[in-house]
């Protein structure tokens, strides 16, 4: 088979933390078809800005639906833990900023283990607003994956030069393929063919788009158990 | 409210407002064998889009150029799946072919007679038709648009307002959410898997 998954996410999107999740969690089956998958930092308020869209929420109507959507996304992911936090929206340039950095200068595995602990960080209560400084500092200490002064590193790193460029231009990187939110998926199947996936309500279309083999969501006759499995 | 019910609310100048309606008339009696009913019910997206303040996603031009992208995979995904001839004859069915199938502008009265006449009589698609224009109608079209924006808060099609059976209703928007709901009416189902290679071991 083979193909590959860059996928561009902003902590600030909690669709994003379902999308890496999702992803992480068939991320073995997506390895035995030689689909691989890399997770890049975007910031979502330039994509907002590059693509002249708004947040869903700023149409009243959108916002009240978007309650029952994201329990119901929440649910079905297994993350009912996830509660918008009081400072909602994040301006996330500095965490992010620091994700470009700590990606570069780790291991993946890291990396994505310290990104998952900034997002579970921000989403879960006692949620903490990890945009501050003295916060994200305190949230990569808890990781335990950095000695205090990696820490410093890291937090330096986020302010350099070098780094907000990175994220500037991962930024326009998504830009250039299509977004308009987050998560932004770039995919690329065995036949070499590139598309855009948005959301995490999308996967079935990618493991079509893979020619990967997937069963669908099934109604099934009354009295079988409600969520089977073959 | 007793009954399971799904009210979709439909209007056909929406393409997933079809797959929408394919897929509940797909599933109609296996969710039947479960409890539950399906109504469709005619609303007129534009209105809702004034009422709600909402745009068609299309006019920003990033939603449009991938739009695209999420149309052909929609279509290959409800297509796959659902046979046209066991829809006929439906009269929601004629309009949502006619446009979609036959591309033919349903908006003119000749148009929409000729795609009329494949369910009803002559005499039977000319009252439809003058009822159409008539006051009342236009006013009950008008008031099922104005209820499903104000009551169920929809800023687009399709729209279904969904009863659980004791008593709740919520809202489902789209195509993409049959999963969720489902697990809403408390309908058995199977959800997405991946699979690994086959190895020819079950």
């Amino acid at each position: 088979m083979g193909g590959h998954i860059d996928c561009f996410l902003d902590i600030s999107s909690f669709y994003s933390y379902l999308a890496i999740k999702y992803l992480q969690k068939n991320r073995d089956i997506l390895k035995t078809h030689d689909v691989t998958i890399n997770f890049i930092p975007i910031f979502l308020g330039g994509v907002n800005v590059g693509s002249g869209n708004k947040p869903p929420w700023s149409l009243p109507a959108k916002a009240a639906y978007g309650q029952f959507d994201s329990a119901r996304a929440k649910k079905y992911h297994g993350m009912e833990d996830i509660e918008v936090p009081n400072f909602f929206p994040p301006l996330t340039i500095l965490p992010q900023r620091a994700m470009c950095y700590i990606k570069a200068s780790y291991s993946n595995e890291k990396f994505e283990e310290a990104w998952l602990a900034i997002f579970h960080a921000l989403w879960i209560p006692p949620q903490k607003n990890v945009c501050l400084p003295e916060s994200l500092k305190e949230a990569l200490a808890g990781t335990k994956l950095f000695s205090e002064t990696e820490v410093e590193e890291i937090m330096k790193g986020a302010t350099q030069q070098e780094w907000k460029d990175k994220l500037t231009n991962n930024t326009k990187d998504v830009l250039e393929k299509g977004a308009f939110g987050a998560p932004w998926m770039w995919v690329r199947n065995a036949e070499g063919k590139e598309e855009p996936f948005f959301g995490s309500d999308r996967f079935h279309f990618m493991w079509e788009f893979l020619g990967l083999p997937w069963v669908d969501i099934e109604v099934l006759p009354k009295g079988s158990d409600r969520k089977a499995k073959l | 409210m007793q009954q399971k019910k799904i009210e979709a609310y439909l209007d056909c100048v929406s393409p997933y407002s079809f797959y929408a309606f394919s897929y509940l008339r797909q599933n109609q009696q296996a969710l039947k064998a479960s409890g539950v009913e399906v109504e469709f019910i005619p609303v007129f997206l534009g209105g809702i889009n004034v009422a709600s303040g909402n745009k068609p996603p299309w006019t920003l031009p990033a939603k449009a150029v991938y739009a695209r992208y999420d149309g052909q995979r929609a279509q290959k995904y409800f297509g796959m799946k659902f046979e046209i001839p066991t829809f006929f004859p439906s009269y929601h069915f004629c309009f949502f072919k006619a446009l979609w199938l036959q591309h033919r502008d349903i908006s003119k009265p000749k148009v929409a007679r000729t795609a009329l006449l494949e369910v009803f009589s002559e005499e039977q698609a000319a009252e439809i038709l003058r009822l159409a224009e008539t006051p009342e109608i236009k006013q009950a079209l008008n008031d099922v648009t104005l209820r499903v924006v104000k009551d169920f808060g929809a800023f687009g099609c399709p729209w279904s307002w969904v009863h659980d059976g004791k008593g709740n209703a919520e809202p489902f928007f789209g195509s993409d959410r049959f999963h969720f709901m489902w697990d809403y009416l408390e309908v058995p189902h199977r959800d997405l898997e991946l699979h690994g290679p086959a190895t020819g071991k079950l």
